[in-house]
């Protein structure tokens, strides 16, 4: 068995925490050294209160890494919506206030790859935070990426100034038309698709299979992140099965289920998308 | 007991204070992790530090490979959480080839938990994991529904628990373990049952029968619709279960249900434990297990006592 022994359970410091939206924040924190692999597509599992209510920790998506205000070392910032009582707690934590993380977890996006072909990362809500990262990325490595990016409403968009940052102009679209153009992201994408792209996707599930469904009648390759209820975030609890698409492509155990924590979050479409052949 | 001080405090986990002994096993210390949470152990690899555990339950292994539940499968409640796993595992002959060999090679006992649908299927799992190296114990998941009883646990009833444990005991030499399930009215007869059967030990409790539904789809969350509540909710019923089989069976105890620190270890340890399994709890904070050997030790050396002088304790008089 191989493993991947890079995880650690580490206490970092909060170094900002900002109100993105009236329900997104922005949490940066210490990249403790132990996390320098941590690459786009993986997440780290925030223990959101000391006492044991909530009891599980949370899994959140790395948004992005950058140099530390303070000259020494990196920070990570993970970009989350206040839905319930353990988002509600990570909002209360303050700059300065340390955290307990487990990271870097889970199997992130195909980059650099072996090909040349053209990237395209298209994100929906609270699933363009992680392509920012990933963005990051291809930009360091000399690559533009397309992006569209699909919100609900204005009021609800993030990651655009990260984008202008890094020199990406995204097509955006929102329900109501409030910002970028009206309707769902998945309607502005070229029919059909350009042969040489490659397609690395985070968001709502129906979008994911838009857009994996677009990608195929393409023959393009294309790359979804998934959620999951999680317990340990390792593998360990079975807990995050999701039913795998191609069964006999697994190992002899024939197993029906990938785990999302471990074999993901990240996978390529036709592991997790059933199509009709 | 006369011990060399210095000496102690560098390998505390494997102090005197706190070996202890069950089913013909000598454990380095009381605290095991419990079945289904720690998965075959190298999951937890690099969190974990294994060396200072008493043990490592696995996760349950069947004869074949079980697909276990549909998603979703988990869902958190008040200081605990529901899961509804279905006992997936890649089957014994997969388990034997990708994991046992680095579970053996660490220094915990390797209690290996089994499950059935059938008598046949855990005789069938017993005796081909009896002809394995590298396993001290087999714990048997008598919770498992019994395919020919409609389904019915076969924990819940004493002849069908009995007749698990007797098959599976003619079959193999290992010690047995038999892993109790709190959902029955009187787990003292379950106890009493397996023990006249001739398991070397009990383990107890596994997780309580529950539900939550979804208020916006208004449906229950899971898709099993029932799943096992864990964590520290279920505490105060765990350790009442393990003080009655105490009282009522002679073979040792390993005793878990929410357990977080060693103060709650010590708890189980005083009701008449002899072992303890941390399990929830290692998802919060992998660490957990240590932090509790690592308490216990504390505790025994600032009472000037150790583990075995303190099973069953709180019982006042002889057991
Ligand atoms: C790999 C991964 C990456 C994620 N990245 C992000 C991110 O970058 N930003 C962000 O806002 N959210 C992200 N999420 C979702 C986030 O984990 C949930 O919104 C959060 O757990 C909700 O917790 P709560 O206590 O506020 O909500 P509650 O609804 O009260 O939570 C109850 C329980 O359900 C679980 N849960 C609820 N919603 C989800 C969900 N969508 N996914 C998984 N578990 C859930 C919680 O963890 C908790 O155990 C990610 C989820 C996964 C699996
Ligand atoms: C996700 C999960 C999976 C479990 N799987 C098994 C299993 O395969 N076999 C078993 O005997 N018990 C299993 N259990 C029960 C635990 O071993 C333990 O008895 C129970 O969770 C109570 O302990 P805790 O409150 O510390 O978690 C599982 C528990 C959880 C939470
Ligand atoms: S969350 Fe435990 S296996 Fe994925």
């Amino acid at each position: 068995m191989c493993q991947d022994d890079n995880k650690r359970q580490f206490i970092t410091r909060i170094t900002s925490h900002r109100q993105l939206t009236r329900d997104i924040w922005e949490l940066r924190c210490d990249l403790p050294s132990g996390m320098l692999s941590a690459s786009p597509g993986q997440f780290v599992m925030i223990e959101v209160s000391p006492s044991l209510q909530p009891f599980l920790r949370r899994p959140f998506s790395i948004a992005y890494r950058q140099p530390a205000p303070s000259g020494k070392g990196e920070e990570f910032a993970v970009i989350y919506r206040v839905v319930g009582e353990g988002t509600r707690r990570l909002k209360s934590l303050s700059p300065g206030d340390e955290v307990n993380i487990i990271g870097p977890l889970g199997r992130g996006f195909t980059w650099p790859r072996r090909d040349d072909r053209r990237p395209v990362l298209i994100g929906g809500g609270l699933g363009v935070p992680p392509l920012l990262f990933l963005a990051q990325r291809m930009v360091a490595s000399g690559v533009v990426p397309q992006f569209f990016a699909g919100f609900t409403r204005a009021d609800q968009a993030v990651g655009l100034d990260m984008l202008s940052e890094l020199g990406v102009v995204p097509v955006v679209a929102t329900d109501d038309g409030s910002l970028g153009r009206r309707g769902l992201v998945t309607e502005l994408l070229p029919d059909p698709p350009p042969g040489d792209l490659c397609v690395y996707s985070c968001g709502p599930l129906p979008m994911l299979q838009a857009v994996a469904s677009w990608c195929r009648t393409g023959r393009i390759p294309c790359e979804v992140s998934l959620e999951n209820r999680m317990a340990c975030g390792v593998g360990a609890c079975l807990g995050c099965a999701w039913p795998a698409a191609v069964p006999e492509s697994h190992d002899r155990d024939s197993r029906r289920y990938v785990l999302i924590c471990k074999d993901g979050p990240v996978f390529a479409a036709e592991e997790v998308f059933a199509f009709d052949r | 007991m006369t011990v060399d001080v210095d000496d102690e405090e560098k390998t505390w986990w494997r102090s005197p204070l706190l070996r202890t002994s069950l089913a013909g096993l000598t454990l380095q210390n009381p605290v095991l992790a419990a079945s289904g949470t720690f998965g075959y152990g190298i999951e937890y690899g690099g969190l974990v530090d294994v060396t200072k555990l008493g043990g490592i339950c696995t996760k349950g292994v069947s004869i074949d490979p079980w697909p276990g539940n549909r998603p979703p499968r988990l869902a958190e409640t008040p200081a605990g959480m529901l899961n509804a796993i279905g006992l997936q595992n890649p089957g014994a002959a997969a388990f034997a080839e990708d994991y046992l060999s680095w579970l053996a090679e660490q220094t915990p006992a390797v209690v290996v938990n089994i499950v059935g649908r059938t008598i046949e299927e855990y005789s069938a799992v017993a005796a081909f994991l009896d002809r394995k190296a590298g396993i001290d114990a087999l714990e048997i998941n008598i919770s498992c529904p019994n395919i020919k009883k409609g389904g019915l646990s076969f924990g819940t009833d004493p002849q069908a628990a009995a007749a698990v444990v007797k098959a599976v005991r003619r079959v193999t030499s290992l010690p047995l373990i038999a892993k109790l399930t709190p959902n029955v009215t009187d787990i003292t007869q379950i106890a009493c049952a397996v023990e006249a059967a001739g398991a070397d030990a009990v383990s107890l409790i596994n997780t309580i029968t529950g539900m939550i539904i979804d208020v916006n789809r208004r449906r229950p969350l899971l898709a099993n619709v029932f799943g096992g509540l864990s964590g520290p909710a279920i505490m105060p019923v765990a350790l009442r279960m393990v003080w009655q089989v105490y009282e009522a069976v002679k073979i040792p105890i390993i005793g878990m249900g929410g357990i977080t620190s060693a103060h709650d270890a010590l708890q189980f340890i005083m009701a008449g434990a002899r072992a303890v399994a941390v399990g929830s709890a290692t998802f919060r904070r992998p660490d957990t297990m240590v932090e509790v050997v690592r308490g216990l030790y504390d505790y025994c050396r600032e009472q000037r006592t150790s583990i075995a002088a303190l099973v069953g304790v709180a019982h006042g008089g002889a057991h």
